[in-house]
This record gives C-alpha cells, structure tokens and sequence, in this order.
C-alpha cells in the first residue's frame, strides 16, 4: 500500500485512503502538500455517509483516465491491453490517435462510464449531497458525474414538478404560460403531415 | 417538514421525483444496495444549491427536456439567450453524436432538389397566405435509440433544401439555378444566418460545410452554368471565414476540380484531422478530395471501382473517412454484399472495415430494392437510407454491430406516401457562436423568399 491519507468527516469519523485515492480532490492534494505533521486532513462540511460515497468514486477513478473531461486523450500508459509498453511518443497526439484505434482502451472507457452512469443512478437527494462534496473538494470527474445524474433524474419531470423541486416560484400568468406549452407542444404531440 | 428521513441507496433510479430516466435493473452495479439514515437533513435542499450548479444541471439536459424546463419560470426561459449560458452549455453539454433527417417526397428522390411540382404548391399556398408549415426535422440518437422532432417553422424560408451539416449548424441552400445562397441555421435556438451569394452560377452544386466555435469553411462545387440549359463540372468556390485570425474570404477563393468528374449532388464529408473534404464522383467512380489549406483537389480510386453500386463518402469519429458501396459482379459466383471501406492514413488506400452480415444484408434487399441508398457518418455511427424507404439502419464503427433504428413514430405507417430520408451529421447545440460570423444584418427574420 502507497502512502496513505486520513481524512476526518464532519461527524468525525475517520477514513484513511491511498495517496492516489484521495489525491482526485485538488482540495484534499493542495491541503496535504501543506505541512501536515500528522497527515490529518479535516474536512468539517462533508459528513461520513456522503465522504465514503464520495471516496468510493475517488477509488474507481484513481488509476483510470479522466473521461468526462478529457475523452479522447487517453495516455497509452493506461491502456490496460499495452500494459505501460506505450506504442511511441506519449505526445498528446499520439495519445488521442491510440485510443481512437485501440479497442482496449475504448472498452475499458465504455466500462467506467457505465459504472459512472450507474452510480449516480441514485436518489437526488444523494446526488445533491455528491453535487456539493463535490464542488466543496473540488473533484472534477464526480462534479460532471453529479451534474449528469442530477439531469437524467430530472429529465422525466413535468414543470411543475421541477418547480417544486428548486423551489421556485411560477411567475408566467396563465396565458404566458399556455404560450409556452403550445410553442413546445411538439415535444408530445405526433406528427400530422 | 425538517423530520429525520432515511435516504436509500439503490441502482434503480430515483423513487419519490417521478423521474423517468429508464433506470435498468443492473446486477453489475457496485453501488450497494444499503439503507443509510440520515438525521436533521431540510428536504428541501435543491433550493439552496447555488444558481450556477442548476444552470449546469440545465445545461446537461436532453433538448426535449431543455424545452419543458424553459417553462418552469421566467429566468430559465430567458437562459437560452444569456451569454454566460451558452458558454456553459457549450463547454458542458454532452456533444451528442445524433442524426438530422429531412423528408424528400418521393417525387424528388434522384436529386436534391424539390420538383417543380412541390415548389409550385409551396408557391401557390404563400400567396394564399396560409403556407403549410415545412415538416420538422427528424433527430435521431443512436446512443439512446430514440426519436425526436425539430419544428422548423420560420427558421428555414421557402426555397431552400437541406444540403450539408457540421456540428449543431445545419446549411440550407437556395433551389433555384443561377447564383446560389447558402444559409446557416441552428435549429435549437432558431437562428439562421445568410451567407452573401455565391459568384458562380449553379444548379445543382455539391456542399462542404465544416463551422469550428469561430470559423465557418463551406465549399460550393459543380453543376456550372456555362449556358441557361447546359451545366458542367468545372469549378468550385470556397467561403472562408475565421474569427480569431480575422481571415475572411467570402468566395474569393475558387479552385478548378478535376476533368472528367461528375459529382452526384449532394454533400461532401469533412475530416478536421485532414483539413479536406470528400465527395463522390460517378461516370467511373471515383473520391475527389479538397484540401482547404492549399485550395487544391485531387482524385482517388475507389476500390473495386468496376463493381460498385451506390456508392457514398462519410466520415465517422476521429476524422475516419469510409466508402459504403454495394457491390456486385457480374460473375453470379460472386454473392452481392454491401461493404465499408476505411481511407487509410496515405490518403490513396482502402481496406476493408467490414461488409453487411447476411441476415442484416437480406432485409436490407428487401427495402431497397435496388433504387439506391446513402450513407452518413457521426462520431461512431454509420447511418444508411434507401430511397423510398422509411427504415433507417445503424453500423457502430468500432464495435462493427449492425443493427436498424427503431421505426420513426413521426412518419406515416403504410399506406402513406413513402418518401426518401436524406440524413445529416447533427449535434443539438443550443450555441453556435460561429455564426455570429455573418454580417449582423444577415439575422432577419425569414420572409417570404420572392425568388
């Protein structure tokens, strides 16, 4: 095991996790390079529940390429096929180039965006509570991951309901309103040649 | 209302919203299935998330979704005209890899361009006044196999056919002969922008388009005027347009394509990673290729070039440009096949990607007919239409999977008029900002188009 973290939630339970682990958080990477004589890392808004989610996130991601931001430059280090036996120059180019041929690599990526996919696939109110964690450490891949989970959960809802859920007020009149639906009435009516 | 609540952790989508996200029963999940309590926690806790995170939730939706939302309150209608919206929407928005279909009666199928049949009665109803709207657009996400429709409203004026894509801009040129305009639309926010008119006269010429954030390159080809009743291939011209480097070259680039060349109007594919576009020649077969950098074209061979059928230029996901043919001997011993060919990085091979498997090839017959079918390309699919035909069928590059696309809920069933699907590279994009390139004056509302 590499070197290890520790991180204390807001309810103050104590999680140790691997360096690369952890790391995934720029908060938690900028705090630890700071001199932190006993390694221990408070983080006081986010609490045990939502950290362990968080942390599993952090454990899937840890040694894959970021996909959401970055699609297509997979390094051909991570290739599990090639195994670190990377084909040529690690350019960023050569990089793209490899995994737009390499079927290893498009898998292992198909792969993880359906584990993501998956794990957001949850209650808003936990996608919410990752939303904010993961704004809070600054974790890029579950923010994106958060954003799309929150979107798909929502994407079914009628207006009403969303208003309900943002807790937002109506402020169309009813004729405003009718305009509205009937300028996207397309969206539900079949189609009449 | 700020009781404990227990918050459950399962694969299968959200309970208590109604959302509707077709959530699947995985058993491969990772994500226990624990119940976890949570105290002290305000229900109502999407209301303190910050403006900007919803705008990003916003920005991540579907664009049937995007469109119901806009009718929850007055900020987020307004959103798809603020600046800083679009901006996120363009960096966030998941590009979407989908398919814009237009319907060409069956009238028209040999060409492009409408008959004169249908032209007549769109001309005939504006003068009543009571114009019968343009049919929507077809979009189809291959991803999520599903069915949308775009309204076109006012966005397209009459006397203009669908005729090359790029990104979220679709290119509608003018129908009739002589010097042709060429107008750029984004069908989402129903913007549409004219480009000045092409110097040329052309009848039915082939389009290139390839727009960046800040650039837009279109090449008109072919079908020269050289008298009122003969046409000719003999030359093309480029529009050029770049806001960061502050080039702008409004046709003055024209180039001279090679002899013997006969386009089959239609649309040229673009690859970004070549900087050229590709076309098809008939009358032998062969792949003209434009390089934008150096205005100059050149000819390639096709493979098999004596046996094909149909043959049509796509290019797919990381600028791969692919040959779809049937192809057919004349020796019975030779079955037929439908096959795809993938340009190899000299620019001057082929080799073979993959051909039709036999039960995907029989019922492929049976549509078609013979009459003929096109092929477009976006990200890692291959999309095929047949003339006359409604059924639509899905190659996956990579995965090398046919498959056909559920049947389209918008068109007539039997027994209507069957018309022929022409399809474009689309992705929905609420912003496109290269269109800003265009003169300002060239936002109009469209109006009647006197011709």
């Amino acid at each position: 095991m590499g070197k290890t973290i520790k991180l204390i939630s807001g309810d103050g339970e104590m999680f140790e996790v691997e360096e690369a682990v952890a790391f995934q958080s720029n908060i938690i990477k900028s705090l630890a390079d700071e001199d932190n004589a006993d390694d221990c890392i408070p983080l006081p808004r986010v609490d045990s529940q939502i950290l362990s989610k968080v942390l599993e996130f952090c454990r899937k991601h840890a040694n894959s390429p970021s996909v959401h931001t970055k699609f297509a430059a997979i390094p051909s280090e991570l290739c599990p096929k090639h195994d670190g036996s990377a084909a040529g120059a690690s350019s960023s180019e050569s990089s793209s180039a490899h995994s737009e041929t390499c079927r290893a690599c498009y898998d292992a990526v198909m792969k993880l965006v359906q584990w993501d996919l998956e794990f957001v696939k949850v209650d808003l109110d936990l996608i919410h509570h990752l939303l904010k964690a993961a704004n809070y450490l600054d974790i890029e891949d579950l923010m994106f991951m958060a954003v799309e989970g929150a979107a798909n959960a929502i994407r079914g809802n009628n207006p009403e309901e969303i208003r309900k859920l943002f807790d937002l007020e109506n402020d169309f009149t009813p004729e405003e309103e009718k305009e509205i639906l009937k300028e996207y009435s397309w969206l539900d009516d079949p189609f009449e040649p | 209302m700020e009781e404990a609540f227990t918050i459950s952790i399962t694969t299968a989508g959200a309970a208590g919203t109604g959302a509707g996200a077709g959530a699947s029963s995985s058993s491969s999940a990772s994500s226990s299935a624990s119940v976890i309590t949570v105290v002290n926690m305000d229900p109502r806790i999407w209301r303190h998330l910050p403006q900007g995170m919803v705008d990003r939730v916003l920005a991540f939706l579907p664009p049937d979704a995007f469109f119901r939302a806009r009718a929850v309150c007055k900020r987020w209608y307004s959103l798809v005209f603020s600046d800083s919206f679009l901006e996120l929407h363009l960096r966030l928005a998941p590009a979407l890899p989908c398919f814009v279909f237009f319907l060409l009666p069956s009238t028209t199928a040999s060409s492009s361009a409408p008959s004169d049949a249908s032209s007549a009665a769109i001309a005939a109803a504006s003068s009543s006044s009571s114009r019968p709207p343009p049919p929507p657009a077809l979009l189809l996400d291959p991803v999520a196999d599903s069915w949308h429709r775009i309204p076109l409203d006012a966005v397209i004026p009459p006397g203009f056919s669908p005729a090359a894509s790029s990104h979220g801009v679709l290119c509608f040129i003018s129908d009739d002969a002589g010097s042709k305009t060429l107008v750029l639309c984004n069908l989402l926010s129903k913007l549409a922008a004219h480009l000045p008119p092409s110097p040329t006269p052309r009848l039915f010429p082939t389009v290139g388009l390839a727009v960046g954030p800040s650039s837009i390159c279109t090449v008109l080809a072919g079908d020269d005027m050289i008298s009122p009743f003969a046409v000719k291939n003999l030359t093309a011209e480029c529009f050029h347009a770049d806001g960061v480097t502050g080039f702008y070259s409004p046709w003055a680039t024209g180039s001279a394509l090679p002899r013997l060349c006969s386009f089959e109007p239609g649309r040229m594919a673009y690859a970004a990673s070549a900087g050229r576009f590709y076309g098809m020649s008939c009358g032998p077969f062969g792949v003209l290729s434009y390089d934008v950098a150096s205005n100059a074209w050149e000819k390639i061979q096709p493979p098999m070039r004596r046996f094909l059928r149909s043959p049509s230029i796509a290019e797919c996901g990381g600028g791969r440009v692919v040959l779809v043919a049937a192809v057919e001997k004349s020796k019975l011993s030779v079955p037929r096949s439908v096959r795809v060919w993938s340009l190899q990085p000299c620019g001057r091979a082929w080799s073979e990607l993959d051909r039709m498997p036999h039960d995907v090839h029989s019922r492929f017959c049976d549509a078609e007919a013979g009459r003929g079918f096109e092929c477009v390309g976006h990200g890692d699919f291959l999309v095929i239409t047949m003339r006359a035909s409604h059924d639509v069928l899905l190659f996956h590059v990579r995965r090398k999977e046919w498959r056909w696309a559920p049947p389209c809920p918008f068109l007539r069933g039997p027994g209507g008029v069957i018309g022929t699907l022409r399809g474009f590279a689309y992705v929905p994009r609420l912003a496109t900002p290269c269109m800003a390139l265009l003169d300002s004056s060239s936002f109009m509302p469209p109006v009647g188009f006197d011709g």
